[in-house]
């Protein structure tokens, strides 16, 4: 393989992880949303059955809005961690497109320039 | 220290690319305002000359001359005539409307006009400063990849310079 397919390829891969991180972390982002929804509802149940008094909140009502606030700040951080990947995965993506139609058009591949190691 | 020092040359390396890749925009962008310049009126009026003479030669009148025996009438203007008005008003008028067309050219012309040479000449220029900028930046990503940092290229970035070839 020539320094060019080299790269190309080793482009291609990082274009393929990118993606298989994309796709492993949005299953990790759904099941947190769902783990969020069901605690958020929980909570809202809990709630709506009590009266509670806002000066002096329970205890246990104070723990749950906190695992609950924890586990929105955890899908959050995790749905912009997945908007980024998704981004640099689509960006990759076009660049492995835009090499890739250039090598068709032009074979074959001319003197390396440059960066050849 | 020598963490903190490859730190401070990943941030230097990281600053160049992001000039490089502001300086490339600019260059895009200029590349652009130089492919949508006018024409200069002498080349428009050149191409109208050229546009209405191709219009009025697809206007070929099927005229024949029937001599005096074969019909009441000396000559005949085949079907077809009236399927192509304009091609028509052309071949019979095409001076009228050259000038009147030339005109209003002239009339609105606008600035800023580039003659094809120079227009070929300042794309070549700007062509040359991106590729170079281009080849630039991709050096400093493959740099920095070295040093273990994960650069994210445009996807518009020229294969030349991400795959090392020459022009």
């Amino acid at each position: 393989m020539t320094y060019n397919e080299t790269k190309l390829q080793r482009l291609e891969d990082q274009s393929d992880d990118l993606r298989a991180a994309y796709v492993a972390l949005s299953d990790q982002l759904r099941e947190a949303r769902a783990e969020w929804r069901v605690a958020h509802e929980e909570l809202a149940q809990l709630e709506s059955r009590y009266r509670i008094d806002e000066s002096n909140p329970p205890a246990a009502i104070l723990q749950r809005r906190r695992h609950v606030a924890k586990l929105k700040a955890d899908t959050d951080r995790l749905q912009a961690r997945a908007n980024e990947l998704s981004e640099r995965s689509m960006k990759a993506r076009q660049l492995v497109a835009n090499l890739r139609g250039f090598i068709g058009r032009d074979k074959p591949l001319r003197v390396n320039v440059g960066n050849d190691r | 220290m020598k963490h903190a020092k490859i730190t401070d040359l990943a941030a230097g390396a990281l600053d160049e690319i992001e000039e490089l890749r502001e300086k490339i925009d600019t260059l895009k962008a200029r590349r652009e305002e130089i492919v949508d310049a006018p024409i200069p009126l002498s080349e428009a009026l050149s191409k109208l000359d050229q546009a209405l003479d191709g219009i009025a030669a697809r206007f070929s009148p099927d005229i024949g001359l029937l001599g005096k025996d074969a019909s009441h009438q000396d000559f005949a203007i085949g079907h077809g005539t009236g399927d192509r008005p304009t091609e028509m008003l052309v071949w019979l008028f095409r001076d009228q409307i050259r000038q009147r067309i030339a005109e209003e050219m002239t009339a609105h012309a606008p600035k800023g006009a580039l003659a094809a040479k120079q227009r070929t000449d300042r794309l070549a220029e700007i062509d040359r400063d991106l590729l170079a900028a281009e080849r630039e930046e991709e050096a400093l990503i493959v740099e920095l990849e070295v040093g273990g940092f994960e650069i994210v290229r445009r996807p518009d970035a020229d294969p030349r310079a991400v795959l090392g070839i020459e022009d």
